[in-house]
């Protein structure tokens, strides 16, 4: 039986890692594109990826391009898994109640 | 974890769900929304231009295409430098969907010129149609249903002209439906997909 995560649960991390779980495994999105995305504010967005890094859920890469200074998100295949199992979990909810 | 009720399970779905086709959108329309305007713009100089000077409706399609096309790529690779989302997989697709209008230009061109026809706006309705199957293809592969309905539209409408209009106002009506048929999709992408 899956259990639900209580990191991913979160509202907004529930957002940002559903944003990136609908991506292709090995992609990577730019910060202030998904804070657009998501309509975010830095620090708001900068907190909560903090903690999805911190839990090994997701990888921020600081580079540059043009010489200016770009933060890149790559969700990892552990935070993809936990994502799914969170799912799972919120669907088990959803299907015990629709059969008993 | 406090445990939770079906109705707080059902909202946390619907939001992964919202999200999700929020990111599909916004990823899928940041390049087909400027796309759609650029042809759309393009549709709509080219057919009022052969409806002004009909004698120049050769050189007009000659030249616009090929603009067309230039631009396509420069912004293609504007877009791409940019790299909002970067993953090899997309660039992978990226370099099949390229292939892909390739051979749609080629088949639409090749054809044009070959099938024998009457005049000019047969040559176009055909060039027209095949390009427009080219997005009703490309919506069912990218699962983008409305380059499908975009590309049924237009053929249609194209068709209705072709069929009822003198040439010379089949131009004027292409310029409206075929350009505004892909303008306005374009617009509305850009507008609201982001």
């Amino acid at each position: 039986m899956a259990e639900l995560n209580e990191i991913i649960h979160q509202t907004v991390r529930l957002r940002i890692v559903s944003s990136l779980a609908v991506l292709d495994a090995d992609a990577r999105v730019d910060f202030t594109y998904l804070k657009n995305l998501l309509k975010l504010s830095d620090g708001n967005l900068g907190a909560h990826l903090l903690k999805l890094e911190e839990a090994g859920y997701l990888v921020q890469d600081k580079t540059f391009v043009d010489r200016k200074p770009r933060t890149y998100l790559h969700l990892t295949a552990e935070g993809r898994t936990a994502f799914q199992q969170h799912v799972a979990a919120l669907k088990e909810i959803l299907g015990g109640g629709e059969s008993g | 974890m406090t445990p939770l009720t079906q109705d707080e399970a059902r909202e946390a779905l619907a939001d992964i769900d919202q999200v999700a086709r929020l990111t599909r959108k916004a990823l899928a329309g940041s390049q087909m929304g400027t796309n759609l305007l650029l042809w759309g713009a393009i549709w709509i100089l080219g057919f009022t231009l052969s409806y002004v000077i009909p004698r120049e409706t050769g050189r007009i399609w000659m030249v616009l295409p090929g603009l067309g096309i230039v631009a396509t790529v420069v912004a293609g690779v504007r877009h791409y430098r940019q790299g909002m989302v970067q993953s090899e997989q997309a660039r992978k697709l990226l370099g099949q969907v390229s292939l892909f209008w390739l051979v749609v230009i080629i088949y639409a061109l090749v054809l044009g010129l070959l099938i024998p026809r009457k005049h000019g706006v047969d040559e176009l309705t055909l060039i027209v149609c095949i390009l427009m199957l080219g997005y009703v293809l490309m919506g069912i592969w990218l699962k983008v249903p409305i380059l499908s309905f975009i590309g049924l539209v237009v053929t249609v409408a194209t068709l209705v002209g072709w069929s009822y209009l003198p040439p010379r106002y089949f131009m004027l009506w292409m310029a409206v439906f075929g350009g505004g048929g892909l303008f306005v999709p374009g617009l509305y992408v850009k507008l609201r997909w982001k």
